[in-house]
């Protein structure tokens, strides 16, 4: 092999231009197997975009459930309300009994000006 | 919405894709027209099989369609980015054949396209294509994206990750190669032997 037998660079771009102007072509059957993929991939777009649209309309609902505890959370707050609101419409004896006991009757409950400091404990010198 | 895509050709592949992570198929099939047979092609001349290459060619596709819904427009150029995926799943598959021993077989030139493909090649393109497949496998890709898929240096630069000095190297020792392998050759080439 001779350096003479050697292409020259326009010879060779030329080849490469013949090569290039090939036109390749599509197989009918890689075509049907890429659009399968593409349909597949649209499918599994769509199929969380159903499911998703309910779980983001309650986004805030989910997460204050989640906050106390799930929904044995919800069934402890329900019950505690319930009790509370019969408690304060009809409360038992023994809870009479023992705010009478501790804090007197009526009639001598301290007055709101029983709380507060005197000007003469302040100015006392000890 | 489906856009009537095939009255209007002007339409960009960033567009198109865009209009597919949207929901639009009829994109999905201009797209698949315009750039499938393009990386078969590149694959084909990297790979030296063209079954293989179609292979390659439906995964990066599948990989096109998967990331459509998040393409950030104007960050990247739709085919630099899919020749870069061909790309590296073609040094994939050249490195899975070495780990198995595959290349102690001499590898097989394309010279057998399937019917339906209906690329017959001339004897002159099998003599440029044998000498192509026979050159190391970054020299065949710089070569086969500069000369015969007619992309510029920084693009190609981008698809093969490497810089431009890097592309320069590589296509000017590419060549320098072909020259030699292809010396013994003229006649098939076309040209008469001096």
């Amino acid at each position: 092999m001779t350096k003479e037998n050697q292409l020259s660079d326009q010879e060779l771009d030329d080849v490469f231009a013949q090569e290039a102007a090939n036109e390749q072509t599509l197989s009918p059957a890689l075509m049907q197997r890429i659009l399968e993929d593409a349909d597949q991939v649209l499918a599994a777009q769509k199929a969380p975009e159903i499911s998703a649209r309910p779980a983001g309309q309650f986004t805030l609902w989910h997460s204050f459930i989640s906050a106390i505890g799930g929904w044995p959370g919800i069934g402890g707050l329900a019950t505690a309300t319930v009790v509370g609101i019969w408690i304060g419409f009809s409360p038992p004896a023994a809870i009479d009994e023992l705010a009478e006991t501790y804090l007197a009757d009526k009639n001598s409950a301290y007055d709101f000006g029983d709380f507060m400091p005197s000007i003469d404990d302040l100015l006392s010198e000890g | 919405m489906t856009m009537p895509f095939d009255a209007n050709t002007d339409v960009s592949n960033e567009a198109l894709l865009v209009a597919f992570g949207n929901g639009d198929r009829v994109a999905a099939r201009e797209l698949t027209m315009r750039l499938t047979p393009r990386i078969v092609g590149f694959a084909t001349r990297i790979l030296g099989d063209r079954a293989e290459a179609e292979d390659v060619a439906q995964d990066a596709m599948m990989r096109l369609w998967k990331v459509a819904g998040e393409w950030r427009q104007g960050e990247a150029k739709v085919t630099t980015w899919l020749y870069r995926v061909v790309s590296n799943l073609c040094t994939d598959r050249l490195r899975r054949r070495r780990s198995v021993g595959l290349d102690t077989i001499s590898d097989p030139p394309d010279d057998t396209p399937s019917a339906e493909a209906g690329m017959v090649q001339s004897q002159r393109n099998s003599a440029l294509n044998d000498a192509v497949l026979n050159l190391p496998e970054r020299q065949r890709q710089a070569v086969v994206l500069r000369h015969i898929e007619d992309m510029a240096n920084p693009e190609i630069a981008e698809v093969m990750n490497i810089s431009v000095e890097a592309v320069e190297s590589l296509t000017a020792r590419g060549k320098r190669a072909l020259v030699t392998a292809l010396a013994g050759r003229r006649g098939e080439l076309g040209y008469e032997d001096d």
